[in-house]
């Protein structure tokens, strides 16, 4: 006779496996991390292949004609670019002087005792807590060497995993169905489709709401006068994919880096209204386009995802646990509605 | 022959290789060969055991089938009526392709069976990757759904006139008891 596992069973299942996927991944935490890095980046420029193929050219060679296209972007970026975040990167590593940064943290120091005096603290420490740190993690930062050597064979590696996926996608996925049981063919077919369906807008929208927030936090960080705007710009586009933290983070990586180099919080308030404002077009006019109802993800979702991901998988993991979760959330959720509609469960 | 599920576009059984196969049926016969590799590249080639269910009625349809090799039957569920029964160059399901309507019948495999299966998914990336190929294949599926469209309203024009015929007769028939039955009392 059939036994049927109660629910019970099934969700301690569940989380059995999903904790052993987990712990498994984070184990292989840096091959994850870049295979993601490049399915993603495979996934939003997808489009811009098949266009491609829909003038004629063959999969290889559209794929080929869109890596010189990202190429040639990529190269003007740095040629318009390049002098002025070599420039930028110069002067953090020529103006990081022990003086001047003892100086500044005295500053951050002074100005913080005189504006929190009303909670009764008069002497911070910062500067001793600081020195103690870096006494402390001095080891820490000599450790981080080779991985910055490392950057370079990854930042080549995401490339390669992305020209592959884009060209060989199609066929992978066709290979992993063909696997499948009868009886879940069409249901997994199905169950991809609309997937997909609902991520390629979610997903491609988050790179487009991204990059348009790069640029306009450059332009206003350039308008307002702030040093490394391209940096920070960058960053800031970049931390745009973590939602609630991202705009704080950057807003506030620029209000340092002005009080840092002007010595006084005078364009602090310019620098977290044209944040806000850069936000206001990012929440009316980017987020309601890309982000489907059902992709939606609850705030707590949010925050649990975040520290897990933070916890396992570090910065990078912090970036994309929120793409990721969409992803698994749209792909559960698909699933349990297509078990019902195939009579599977 | 039923004229959804039945084979209304039947020829002379051939043997098929895949690109023939694709050939002979009418929703490809127009295109080169060129263009059947690319469309058999996007189809997915599966075997099924004599009796394993290929879909279930009420489940969401994606797309059609072509049989290469094998019988399928076509079974109306609550009753186990069987519709018809589909073999070598047959296809079935084809309407799923346009719309995602629920399967309208079981198909199950009456001997082991080789299929090609053609889905939506792959048929909207295709009409986005190559519309003019999208395009070849779409007009004749709707051709296909127009005239299985005529056969089924001239099955139930003729069905309307049996039903038609018989209820005149039934009637006339009651009109005679009717009229012996007054005779006898009068």
């Amino acid at each position: 006779m059939e036994q049927r596992i109660p629910l019970w069973g099934k969700v301690a299942l569940l989380i059995v496996v999903g904790g052993g996927v987990l712990f498994g991944l984070a184990a292989v935490s840096e091959v994850v991390t870049l295979v993601v890095i490049g399915a993603l980046c495979a996934y939003v420029f997808d489009p811009l292949a098949s266009r491609l193929e829909s003038h004629g050219l063959s999969r290889t060679l559209a794929t080929t004609v869109l890596f010189a296209g990202l190429a040639l972007a990529l190269g003007a970026f740095l040629f318009f670019l390049f002098p002025i975040v070599a420039a930028q990167v110069q002067s953090i590593q020529e103006g990081f002087d022990v003086e001047q940064a003892r100086a500044f943290i005295e500053d951050l120091e002074r100005v913080l005792e005189e504006k929190l005096a009303f909670l009764g603290i008069d002497r911070l420490n910062v500067l001793s807590a600081a020195q103690q740190f870096v006494e402390q993690h001095a080891d820490d930062v000599l450790n981080y060497v080779p991985s910055v050597l490392s950057l370079f064979a990854r930042l080549l590696i995401i490339p390669f995993i992305m020209f592959f996926l884009l060209k060989d996608g199609r066929r992978i996925k066709k290979g992993f169905i063909n696997l499948v049981p009868n009886r879940y063919f069409e249901f997994t077919l199905n169950v991809l489709h609309k997937t997909n369906v609902q991520l390629g807008n979610y997903l491609r929208g988050q790179f487009l709401a991204s990059l348009i927030v790069a640029v306009l936090s450059m332009i206003a960080l350039r308008l307002l006068g702030v040093d490394y705007f391209v940096l920070i710009g960058l960053f800031a586009g970049l931390t745009n994919l973590i939602p609630y933290l991202g705009p704080v983070v950057g807003a506030s990586v620029a209000v340092l880096v002005s009080f840092a180099t002007t010595g006084t919080f005078d364009k602090a308030l310019f620098i977290i209204a044209a944040f806000a404002l850069i936000q206001g077009i990012d929440n009316a006019g980017v987020q309601p386009v890309v982000l489907a109802r059902n992709v939606k993800l609850h705030p707590l979702l949010i925050l649990i995802t975040l520290l897990i991901a933070a916890q396992f998988f570090g910065f990078l993991g912090l970036l994309l646990a929120v793409p990721a979760t969409a992803v698994l959330k749209v792909f559960v959720q698909e699933t349990i509605a297509n078990l019902r509609h195939y009579h599977l469960a | 022959m039923d004229s959804f599920w039945g084979n209304i576009f039947k020829r002379e059984a051939q043997q098929h290789n895949t690109r023939t196969l694709l050939k002979n049926t009418p929703i490809f016969e127009s295109m080169n060969r060129r263009e059947l590799a690319a469309v058999e590249r996007i189809m997915y080639r599966r075997e099924y055991r004599a009796g394993e269910v290929i879909f279930q009625q009420g489940e969401p349809g994606l797309g059609m089938y072509i049989v290469q090799r094998g019988t399928v039957s076509i079974v109306y569920e609550p009753t186990g009526q069987l519709l018809t029964e589909l073999g070598e160059g047959d296809f079935f399901g084809e309407i799923a392709l346009l719309n995602e309507t629920l399967r309208s019948a079981t198909a199950r495999a009456k001997t082991a069976c080789t299929l090609w299966g053609l889905f939506q998914p792959e048929l909207l990336d295709l009409l986005k990757r190559n519309p003019r190929l999208g395009v070849k294949l779409l007009l004749p599926l709707a051709r296909i759904a127009g005239q299985r469209l005529v056969r089924a309203d001239q099955q139930m024009q003729s069905l309307r006139e049996e039903v038609q015929r018989n209820k005149t007769g039934v009637e006339n028939e009651l009109e005679q008891r009717d009229g012996a039955a007054d005779s006898s009392v009068g």
